[in-house]
């Protein structure tokens, strides 16, 4: 995890920054994936700005890096929430009710399917930015399915009811008028 | 320092060995692979860290994982001289108590079992100790029995993060014997005698795969390991890298020697950071001794590996779509050909294997590949590591040889499925593979077998299903994935896929139509044969499969727009509503008990249930089995919960619709008579039943007393009779009367519920002698009233409802005989309602599995012994259950006083003599199962003279769908069943928790209802369950998840 | 390059071809149709429509039904372009174009030819689609741009039934030559360019706009600016003197035509001396 200021201050890493984590990568095999994650790893997200630098540093069409920044699911083209859930969809979890607990955030957080991006991808945002919902396909913890990801910490065993603890833990408010 | 000879390595063996194997200390190591961890693995390290800070008597360390997911965290104790010890569900908690008792660990609860030797197979076998009294080993577990380990070797052992250890282990002296001695033909050779086929899952053979890359001409080549494990469910690739990341890295260096590249190129998913960890620290660490770089171990043959890290895209694992990755494109797939073994990476000749394949490598050079075929079969020689995962009990990794059968590694080593459940089939290969039904459990698993069904190998992802499992709703859960997945370059997967999602969701929402099924089928084959890659080739297996084995799943959802498993949202109210044969809205009920409204609870009971206190206290409650507090807790106890609102609440004003003028008669006032009474009668219209003996209730009569008292019955019954139902007693139809002067005597309709109401025979020499009954026979005398003396060893034949029954009754009955119930199948397989078993059981009742009984021995026309043989359990039959077999020369006899036979029922088929134009199938009555009309106009029949022997409350919804068929009928309009969705809507609403409570609620076990004490029964047929008491009962009540509600 | 001559059998007869020349381009040099939409003779086969596909007839084959841009030809290769098992696989694919792109007349003519004038599936329209609702996704515009012109304005955005082609973030491109090759070479017509007056818009490309440049001699816009330099390289050898530059190919034409004259009467003359 990236030191908090850097997550904190809000603002993105600069064109210098960028060359240095370009630098690191000496060997041309699968080094714009690794560039590109570790800025996300950073900034949370791919910024326009920050895909027109490394276009320009690494002489790389920007059409080019669009696409991969679309195709790839890992990487976010929008800012993203303070805190991110993720509900993992493998088959094990969805075996054992999943999509029940997805809808059941959804419903909590009153995000709707608009949070979709234009490449399609799912990532819904609550409007305050304090949440962001989004699915992942397998963490390989089927052994405690289902299981939700809050950030780093995975919670295993999940029930709807559950639910609410949970988000709780983050700072969520249940609304009153509900 | 860098490795040049021999003596070096031998130097690192012995510095490692003594890490592994300290002198004189004690070796804690904590199972810290991601599953290890994400179960508290770390807090439990960081506990011992905590606690063992300052001693150096103790050595700290982590290793990978051993594949018994299920019992992690997994904590393995090094005592000197003694060997290892596994402590099993290790909390940070329990540390305290496991550091303070270091010198007694053996004494500990947590001790799961001990390793005193282990065979690292290239290294050979490490002897840790002389072993620990009483404790088992490891392989006599049963989830490690059929296991073999030969990928795992060191898994769960060793210390990842420590090259040293892996070399104690025999590591890289195959690459030592590589590189000292052997030609790079000589390698391939070895692979190729292995038969070694590659891991990943399409299973070419790997030897044959390396030498077309070796022949190859050029200055570059490129050697990659596949890690990017993308089927979900699947993590044998991530523990592979976790726990012995240099088994990986020496294998795909012997692969580069023998194709003649220089660098590999590992392409690891994003989403596996620690096994990405792992891998970068040991290719440092081989790289410090030389191991990779430069002139390895002295030779002159360079080679490097580096990582590339993959970013969410399951496509990404098809080998050409890989390559593009890497090259920093997209990951869309090339048209093969050319190949990646002519044209891969940056269009060099380029040789991918999947881990599991490179970790095999090593080991078959070093022991030679004529040893590794010892294993497996002879086209799929070897083993496979397996995630078995899902609705099984022993969630973990699982390694066995490959020819093993589906059986051995779902029940023996899996455990079969939890709470009980049967399990329905199996889905191997991930999103690629195929749904294979519990009647093909025998299959050898092998990459011919698989396909042979219709699935595949994939990378070894098993996830075991159960019958809370919809196929539908899993064909679309993996469409739905492979859309997603799909890179969108051809149109076949893209948007042929993406059309079969849309059609299987319209299915899966009570949408579809039949010639849907058909255009699924068609599309599948177009997508199969003309996609440009495997993901789009493959896509459609799930829905082949699931078509194929399943189709009455898919009919039911197109036809009655119902789903059996309770999983399609759209079709499903609650899982609990779904599942009762009475459509009884659960939810709501116990919403109701929940909000201490018990009077309005059993008025929702009543709509659809004509007699609750009788089901409150006998169904076999299926609404239980489908309760979704029952996965990962106890599901509510539906059951008690409404006989306690049968037994507390005010009966409801029942309102009878406007009075027709049509007469009904109904045979038999068993609960399908009943119930199509019940409900006609509401309906206003004139109903007399016709009962053959001068009591009501049918097999309801013979219901021992202590299940369910003749008063209760009888009450029940009266109120039935209480809105306008006469009952006339003593006229058996088909002797007294037969259905056409019914007819005549102006009936406008006819419901036939005669049950099965005989008992049948074992047909065995001796089986009419005194002392010898049926089942129902013996029941129905006893209800009756009339003593029976039946001698001190009194034995019960079958393991069905009327057997248990009987073998309570006679335990109460003779007080001081020794009662015995003798199954020929297991425990799993008896179709006795659990509760009943239990209670059997615990009323001391010996159950003797796996016996059949084979002549009755008598004297004086009397039993007096009977011959057993034990059985065996065979092939898998059609119902999924493997088939009894005896084993021959284990007779036994044993004194027999009185031997009951419970092994099924026939009906009595008198009402059907002489009747023309009546269909029977066999000996029970055909009908049209959406309407239960017969073949003869106006003449409707249901329960068990339908089905054969079945339950009370499958009988009483058949009386109900025949009143609503008749209803239709009399009213002249069109006979056939419109089916629809239709939900309750009585919206109870929700109640509100605190926090507290909530957490209360969601930890505690189910609330039972009481029951009598042991001493008080034995003699006595008072009733052994009482009703809740109304606090248990609302405490209950409030666990009920409300799965009603949608919106939350 | 000295490739074998070999012999290949379609549809029963005999053809020759050079060993290993994908097998689209022997039927249709030999005027065989075998219908294709992302097949494009000057890029290297992309293997995305499936509508090429062909059964190979010969024995031992395990995969049958193959594309024929990426059936390298062998001596003995014995194909069927439209057999039963073949027809049968691309009126489906073909129910799946008109779903597709349900806009696009040219697929409709296409789907026709092979009998199919329905789509039993659902119809995908988007609203305001700057690609009409014509868009198979064959990627030839994407190709042709970035390996054919090297100008890299377009690409594939997002991923499998989600994916689009357009400019990034659907925003108006610097880098466009507007030389509408992308147009030119799309199969379904879905690429739309509108010139309004000197300026060409890519009405399809988020509305990027190119400037035209005009003719000196009669005033008409014939191309874009950007293309300046490639249009007076070709000219060059006959214009090292600039005369015929910032000419409409018209003009242009009469004013070589008029040079070519000039000089032709000059050399006649000295002859003539």
């Amino acid at each position: 995890m990236p030191p908090l200021f850097l997550i904190l201050r809000g603002w993105l890493m600069d064109r210098q920054q960028i060359e240095e984590i370009i630098g690191k990568y000496k060997h041309p095999e699968g080094k714009i994936l690794s560039i590109l994650e570790d800025i996300q790893e950073v900034d949370r997200y791919l910024s326009k700005e920050t895909l027109k630098v490394v276009s320009e540093t690494l002489n790389i069409p920007l059409s080019k890096l669009f696409s991969i920044a679309t195709f790839y699911s890992f990487f976010n083209l929008k800012p993203v929430g303070e805190h991110i859930i993720t509900v993992c969809m493998g088959t094990a979890c969805h075996v054992r009710g999943a999509a029940g607990l997805l809808n059941t955030l959804e419903n909590l957080l009153k995000v709707s399917e608009n949070g979709t991006t234009e490449d399609g991808k799912f990532f819904l945002t609550t409007e305050d930015k304090h949440f962001s919902l989004n699915t992942a396909r397998c963490f390989g913890c089927c052994s405690m399915a289902p299981v939700v990801k809050v950030d780093e910490k995975i919670y295993g065993y999940v029930t709807v009811n559950d639910l609410p603890r949970i988000l709780k833990e983050y700072g969520w408010k249940e609304d009153e008028n509900r | 320092m860098k490795i040049g000879n021999f003596e070096d390595i031998e130097r690192i063996k012995e510095r490692g060995l003594k890490k592994l194997k300290p002198e004189d200390r004690i070796r804690v190591s904590v199972g810290m692979a991601t599953c290890g961890i994400s179960v508290g693995g770390d807090a439990v390290f960081d506990a011992f860290r905590g606690m063992l800070g300052y001693r150096d008597d103790v050595i700290l360390t982590r290793t990978g994982c051993i594949g018994f997911c299920h019992e992690e965290p997994l904590v393995n104790i090094y005592i000197p001289e003694k060997g290892i010890l596994i402590l099993h569900r290790v909390q940070p908690e329990s540390v305290k108590d496991i550091v303070n008792n270091l010198d007694s660990v053996e004494t500990l609860d947590s001790v799961l079992c001990q390793i005193d030797s282990w065979d690292h197979l290239v290294g050979g076998k490490i002897e840790y100790g002389n072993g620990f009294e009483g404790i088992p080993r490891w392989n006599e577990l049963d989830f490690f029995k059929p296991q073999r380990k030969l990928v795992m070797r060191n898994a769960g052992i060793i210390n990842p993060e420590d090259i040293d250890e892996y070399i104690a282990v025999g590591g890289y002296s195959a690459l030592y014997r590589v590189l000292k001695g052997m030609t790079p033909d000589e390698v391939i050779d070895e692979v190729k005698k292995s038969g070694l086929r590659g891991r990943g899952g399409a299973g070419f053979p790997t030897g044959v795969k390396w030498e077309l890359a070796k022949n190859e001409q050029s200055d570059v080549k490129y050697v990659i390991c596949n890690a990017d494990e993308g089927d979900p469910g699947a993590y044998m690739n991530r523990n592979e890298m976790e726990s012995d990341p240099h088994s990986v890295i020496e294998g795909m260096i012997i692969g580069g020697y023998a194709i003649g590249a220089h660098k590999g190129i590992i392409y690891i998913r994003a989403e596996y950071p620690l096994a990405l960890y792992r891998l970068q620290k040991a290719i440092n660490e081989a790289k410090s001794y030389g191991l990779l770089g430069k002139n390895i171990l002295g030779s002159d043959f360079d080679f490097e590996i580096t990582i590339s890290k993959g970013a969410g895209a399951f496509v990404c694992g098809e080998e050409t779509a890989l390559i593009a990755s890497i090259e920093g494109e997209t990951g869309r797939p090339r048209p093969r050909p050319p190949y990646p073994a002519q044209k891969g990476l940056w269009g060099k000749p380029t040789n991918i294997n999947n881990v599991e394949t490179w970790t095999n490598i090593p080991l078959i050079i070093k022991k030679g590949g004529e040893w590794f075929r010892q294993f497996g079969n002879e086209k799929s020689p070897g083993t496979k590591v397996f995630s078995l995962v899902g609705k099984v009990e022993n969630v973990g990794l699982v390694e066995v040889e490959l020819g093993t059968p589906i059986r051995t590694v779902v029940y023996d080593i899996g455990g079969g499925a939890p709470k009980g459940r049967k399990v329905k089939a199996v889905q191997t290969g991930g999103p690629s593979g195929g749904c294979i039904p519990a009647k093909f459990f025998d299959l050898p698993i092998d990459y011919e077998n698989l396909t042979k069904v219709g699935s595949i190998m994939g990378s070894g992802g098993m996830v075991v299903m159960d019958e809370n499992t919809c196929m539908v709703d899993t064909a679309r859960f993996f469409l739905d994935f492979s859309v997603d997945e799909s890179c969108g370059k051809c149109v076949p997967c893209r948007e042929g896929l993406k059309q079969m999602l849309t059609m299987l969701q319209g299915i899966s929402s009570g949408e579809g139509a039949r010639s849907d099924l058909e255009t699924l089928s068609e599309l599948s084959e177009t997508i199969k044969t003309t996609s440009l890659c495997g993901l789009g080739q493959t896509a459609p297996n799930p829905v082949l499969t699931t078509l194929k084995y399943f189709k009455e799943e898919y009919i039911e959802h197109v036809d009655k727009k119902r789903c059996r498993a309770g999983i399609c949202e759209d079709l499903v109210y609650a899982p609990c509503h779904n599942s009762c044969p009475l459509g009884q809205d659960a939810p709501s009920y116990i919403a109701y008990i929940a909000h201490g409204e018990f009077d309005r609870s059993l008025e929702v009971i009543m709509r659809t249930n004509p007699f609750p206190g009788i089901l409150g206290r006998v169904c076999d409650h299926p609404c239980e089995l489908h309760c979704r507090a029952g996965e990962g807790g106890d599901p509510i106890s539906i059951r008690a919960l409404k006989r306690f609102a049968a037994d507390r609440g005010a009966m409801p004003h029942i309102k009878i619709e406007t009075e027709k003028d049509k007469r009904v008669a109904i045979v038999g006032s068993g609960p399908a008579g009943l119930s199509a009474a019940y409900f006609l009668r509401l309906k206003g219209y004139g109903v007399d039943i016709f009962e053959s003996e001068d009591k009501p209730g049918g097999m309801l009569r013979i219901i021992p007393d202590y299940r369910l008292p003749k008063d209760v019955l009888d009450r029940e019954i009266k109120r039935i009779e209480g809105f306008g139902v006469n009952i006339k007693y003593g006229i058996k139809v088909g002797e007294d009367k037969t259905i056409h002067e019914l007819f005549n005597e102006g009936y406008d309709a006819l419901f036939l519920g005669v049950g099965f109401r005989n008992g049948a025979k074992l047909n065995i020499p001796g089986e009419e002698a005194e002392g010898v009954f049926d089942g129902i026979s013996f029941l129905k005398r006893v209800a009756k009233g009339e003593k029976l003396d039946l001698g001190e060893n009194i034995y019960v034949v079958g393991g069905g409802n009327v057997a248990i029954d009987a073998a309570r009754t006679a335990w109460r009955i003779a007080e001081n005989a020794n009662v015995n119930i003798v199954y020929r199948r297991t425990r799993r397989e008896m179709p006795a309602i659990g509760g009943e078993v239990e209670d059997a059981l615990f009323e001391w009742i010996n159950i003797e599995f796996l016996t059949n009984p084979v002549k009755i021995i008598t004297e004086n026309g009397r039993v007096k012994a009977v011959e057993w043989v034990k059985m065996k359990l065979g092939e898998i039959d059609e119902s999924g259950r493997p088939r009894p077999i005896p084993i021959e020369g284990s007779e036994f006899v044993t004194p027999v006083d009185t031997l009951i036979v419970c092994v099924g029922q026939t009906p009595d088929l008198s009402f059907a003599k002489g009747v023309e134009g009546l269909n029977l199938a066999g000996n029970t009555v055909s009908v049209d199962l959406d309407t239960m009309a017969t073949s003869l106009k106006g003449v409707f029949a249901g329960g068990d003279i339908v089905t054969g022997p079945s339950t009370v409350v499958r009988a009483a919804a058949a009386g109900k769908t025949a009143s609503e068929s008749i209803d239709r009928y009399l009213k002249g309009g069109e006979l056939k069943r419109e089916f629809k969705v239709v939900f309750p809507s009585e919206n109870v609403p929700l109640l509100k928790f605190s926090a507290e409570e909530l957490k209360k609620l969601s930890l505690m076990g189910r609330v039972e209802s009481p029951k009598v004490p042991l001493d008080r029964r034995r003699g006595s047929f008072v009733e052994v369950e009482k009703t809740l008491d109304v606090e248990a009962a609302i405490v209950e009540a409030k666990r009920c998840l409300r799965c009603d509600v949608k919106e939350r | 390059m000295n490739a074998k001559e070999v012999q290949v059998y379609i549809n029963g007869k005999t053809y020759g071809a050079s060993e290993g020349e994908p097998l689209i381009g022997v039927a249709r040099r030999n005027g065989i149709f075998i219908p294709s939409l992302c097949y494009e003779e000057s890029l290297e086969p992309y293997g995305a429509c499936r509508m090429c596909i062909v059964e190979i007839k010969n024995e031992g084959v395990k995969k049958r039904i193959v594309t024929s841009c990426t059936l390298h030809v062998f001596d003995g290769l014995s194909v069927e372009t439209d057999s039963e098992e073949v027809l049968k696989h691309r009126k489906v694919l073909l129910e799946l174009y008109l779903a597709q792109a349900p806009n696009s007349s040219k697929l409709k003519e296409l789907a026709l030819k092979y009998g199919v004038n329905r789509t039993r599936f659902r119809q995908k329209v988007r609203d305001n689609d700057p690609l009409n609702n014509s868009c198979v996704l064959c990627g030839l515009c994407v190709r042709v741009c970035s390996e054919v012109m090297g100008a890299r304005v377009i690409s594939f955005i997002g991923r499998g039934e989600k994916t689009r082609v357009n400019t990034p973030y659907f925003e108006q491109s610097e880098l466009c030559l507007g030389c509408r090759a992308c147009a030119e070479v799309c199969p379904t017509g879905a690429i739309e360019f509108r010139d309004d007056g000197g300026i060409r818009v890519a009405a399809s490309w988020s509305n990027t706009k190119v400037e035209l440049k005009k003719c000196n001699v009669c005033g008409k816009y014939y191309a874009p600016v950007k293309l300046d330099k490639r249009i007076d390289t070709l000219y060059y050898y006959r214009d090292k003197d600039g005369e015929l530059r910032d000419m409409c190919p018209d003009c242009r034409r009469k004013a070589m035509t008029r040079k070519m004259t000039l000089i032709a009467e000059n050399e006649v003359e000295k002859y003539a001396k």
